[in-house]
């Protein structure tokens, strides 16, 4: 009888090794608390929603708690990084100047804009009710520029198949609020793109690891705008 | 179709799991009861050998089934990838991939717990052999 014990702790116990070892080696990240948001600028800056094309329309008639649905599922999957395609994804300061001036224009928080919004009777996307922590002391910037938070690990957007296929290029720009420690506590979609892009640069960016803003040489909570551009490399 | 999919994400995986502990379990316990055996206290050669396989079939039987059940696991999963497939229509060609990948992971693990239980079971197997042979020896092969 002993020996039946004996066997089967140690047993239970090899295996609980194993079962920790491997999950200890195949590290995944936990993204679960990053929030996503999906504000749409319906009323102000009607100059860059034409730019954003008529992919726009379609998202928008999505509920949002929906779109929020698919990145989690997306998420699930897992899928190894795709590293190599012909798709070229710059990151343009120069280019998402207009997307800047729009969220410039809405900039005294993200909360009291959302409310805001919501009091006006406009569209605005998904707002949870958890805030970004460490709001004081947060500084605006946008990827580029001297200050700013930069990649450490760039994980690159994989370019969506059906996208792809029918030849559709898109601009996806975000806010990202990065703490102090350089770790991304949201994410935050200023403008959308369709068929897969907005859930494509999401799912990069929260799979990417960033350095935290730098002021005056002091590390900072930052919230940065980052221009994710899809194009199609031509053969 | 959703109950498939955790059927072959729980059920399959937690067999399989389960296989392999109860597997492991038995080889230690027989490997401990091997060494601790008296073959003097035996006087007769088939009690002795009773005593010594016992449970040994089991080990056996988790090895040559693993794989299968892991197989079954995979085939379950393809069947569910394709029964999406058709549900959903066009469909992306990686999320399609990404769904035989998953699948099979079970005939993985299924060969993960096979191997190691047949080795398991031939180094049993040989022990007993090993004991048997010692008891005869040492009854000088006249009372067999």
């Amino acid at each position: 009888m002993h020996e039946q014990r004996y066997g089967l702790i140690s047993s239970l116990s090899i295996h609980s090794i194993v079962f920790i070892l491997f999950f200890a080696l195949s590290v995944h990240k936990n993204t679960d608390y990053i929030k996503t948001y999906y504000i749409q600028f319906t009323q102000m800056g009607e100059q860059t929603l034409q730019a954003a094309g008529p992919s726009r329309e379609i998202m928008k008639t999505k509920v949002p708690k929906a779109i929020k649905k698919d990145v989690v599922q997306t998420r699930c999957n897992d899928e190894p990084p795709v590293k190599e395609h012909e798709a070229v994804i710059i990151n343009d300061a120069i280019e998402s100047h207009e997307a800047v001036n729009v969220a410039s224009t809405s900039d005294p928080g993200l909360q009291s804009e959302a409310t805001h919004h919501q009091g006006g009777g406009s569209t605005v996307g998904n707002v949870p009710n958890a805030a970004p922590s460490g709001t004081s002391g947060v500084i605006e910037t946008e990827f580029g520029s001297t200050g700013a938070p930069a990649f450490l690990k760039r994980q690159m957007p994989i370019y969506p198949m059906m996208a792809k296929k029918l030849g559709k290029e898109g601009r996806v720009v975000l806010r990202l609020f990065i703490n102090e420690k350089g770790k991304l506590m949201n994410v935050e979609v200023v403008e959308q793109a369709g068929y897969g892009f907005t859930e494509s640069a999401v799912e990069a960016v929260k799979m990417s690891t960033f350095s935290p803003a730098r002021e005056n040489g002091v590390s900072t909570a930052s919230k940065a705008l980052l221009t994710i551009r899809f194009v199609l490399k031509k053969v | 179709m959703e109950w498939l999919h955790a059927l072959v994400d729980y059920g399959i995986i937690g067999l399989l799991i389960i296989m392999s502990i109860i597997a492991v379990a038995i080889t230690v316990e027989r490997y401990l009861i091997f060494r601790k055996i008296r073959v003097e206290n035996f006087n007769d050669k088939k009690s002795l050998e009773i005593e010594l396989t016992k449970k040994l079939h089991i080990i056996a039987t988790i090895g040559s089934n693993a794989p299968y059940i892991g197989l079954l696991g995979t085939v379950l999963g393809i069947m569910f990838t394709f029964y999406t497939m058709g549900r959903e229509g066009l469909m992306d060609t990686g999320k399609i991939m990404t769904g035989l990948a998953l699948a099979l992971k079970a005939t993985a693990i299924g060969l993960v717990v096979a191997i190691p239980s047949i080795t398991f079971y031939n180094f049993l197997l040989r022990k007993v052999k090993a004991l048997i042979a010692q008891w005869e020896t040492d009854n000088g092969r006249k009372r067999i």
